[in-house]
């Protein structure tokens, strides 16, 4: 669950959270492979020069800042029901994370 | 496919020259030097299918920007944010996509490919119900490619999912002077051919407009004078130039 970069000293590493494969998904329905473009651009400004973590609150600011980015593809009704859907994402993968944490 | 159904422009005097407009799901190739009003011409084509058809309608727009759009829209009469707003209109900016993507592991983004452009399409129509779709232009697409025959390749897939998709295309291409196309392959996989120039006629520059190939279509074949005026493009059929 803990991401990390490629590169890092650990084998196996991602350069992406999980989560945003789960936005992908949701997001490819509208717009195809444009989605991995759209979600892992924003995920990039949000992250800026920061370590690649993802925690709740930047979570939320992402799953808002895809929304927005997309509606101007798909236009304000499609990206409302996107971030009715990236939400339950959300709340669903941070719940698997605590089940995991205990 | 049913002829007589046509996609009527509401460019003012041009459907008089194509028997009402273009023949419904076909793909339909606008060229012309930069300045020669193509983008409004397109414009007009989605906004007045959204207005007075009330069919939805795409503008993806691979250089100009939705900014810029808008603005050069709205000094024509048109309100393409109401209707977006509506949901009757899309207007696709991947012009900003491609600037964002700097990057050398994110070129394949900044050259937006026909399979890219595709299979965007396929999943917006989905729930767009587009019935009407401007691409602005071919010419952005086709640097993505190294060879021509790569390109007339990837063109004719993509021509081919365009006329399955019933949807009406209005594919733009940016040319230079004295050429018909950019590529000069879109006028052959294209149901149609319009042309638009600025050019000198008997010393003094006027605006033209030439239906060079219309499938399934009497139409004229004549090069008529168009004027710019309050509410965008206006040809006048019954004037001949040349």
């Amino acid at each position: 669950m803990i991401p990390q970069e490629i590169g890092s000293p650990n084998p196996g590493a991602r350069k992406y959270p999980d989560l945003l494969d789960h936005y992908e998904r949701s997001l490819q329905r509208w717009i195809g492979c444009l989605s991995s473009f759209i979600v892992r651009k924003q995920y990039e400004k949000l992250r800026g020069r920061a370590k690649n973590d993802l925690d709740r609150d930047k979570a939320a600011i992402l799953l808002d800042m895809v929304s927005k980015e997309a509606s101007l593809l798909i236009g304000d009704l499609q990206a409302q029901e996107l971030k009715r859907s990236l939400i339950e994402i959300t709340e669903e993968y941070f719940r698997k994370g605590d089940e995991f944490e205990g | 496919m049913n002829l007589k159904d046509r996609v009527t422009t509401y460019i003012p005097g041009l459907d008089e020259l194509i028997e009402n407009g273009f023949p419904r799901a076909t793909i339909n190739l606008l060229s012309g030097p930069p300045g020669s009003a193509k983008s409004l011409f397109g414009l007009q084509y989605v906004y007045n299918g959204a207005k007075y058809a009330s069919e939805p309608g795409i503008y993806m727009s691979l250089e100009e920007s939705r900014t810029n759009l808008i603005r050069a829209a709205s000094a024509y009469g048109m309100d393409l944010e109401s209707m977006e707003q509506a949901g009757k209109l899309f207007i696709v900016d991947l012009g900003k996509m491609r600037m964002e993507s700097s990057s050398i592991e994110e070129l394949d983004w900044s050259l937006v490919s026909f399979e890219t452009l595709q299979d965007f399409l396929k999943n917006h129509l989905n729930f767009s119900k587009a019935k009407r779709l401007v691409l602005d232009s071919i010419t952005a697409a086709g640097i993505y490619y190294s060879s021509n025959e790569q390109m007339r390749r990837e063109l004719f897939r993509f021509s081919r999912f365009l006329r399955d998709s019933d949807i009406t295309s209005v594919i733009i291409s940016e040319t230079l002077e004295g050429r018909e196309s950019r590529y000069g392959i879109e006028e052959f996989i294209a149901d149609s051919f319009v042309r638009l120039d600025y050019e000198s006629t008997t010393g003094e520059y006027r605006r033209t407009l030439t239906v060079r190939k219309m499938r399934f279509t009497k139409h004229d074949p004549l090069k008529h004078p168009f004027l710019i005026m309050e509410n965008g493009i206006e040809v006048s059929p019954d004037e001949v130039i040349g």
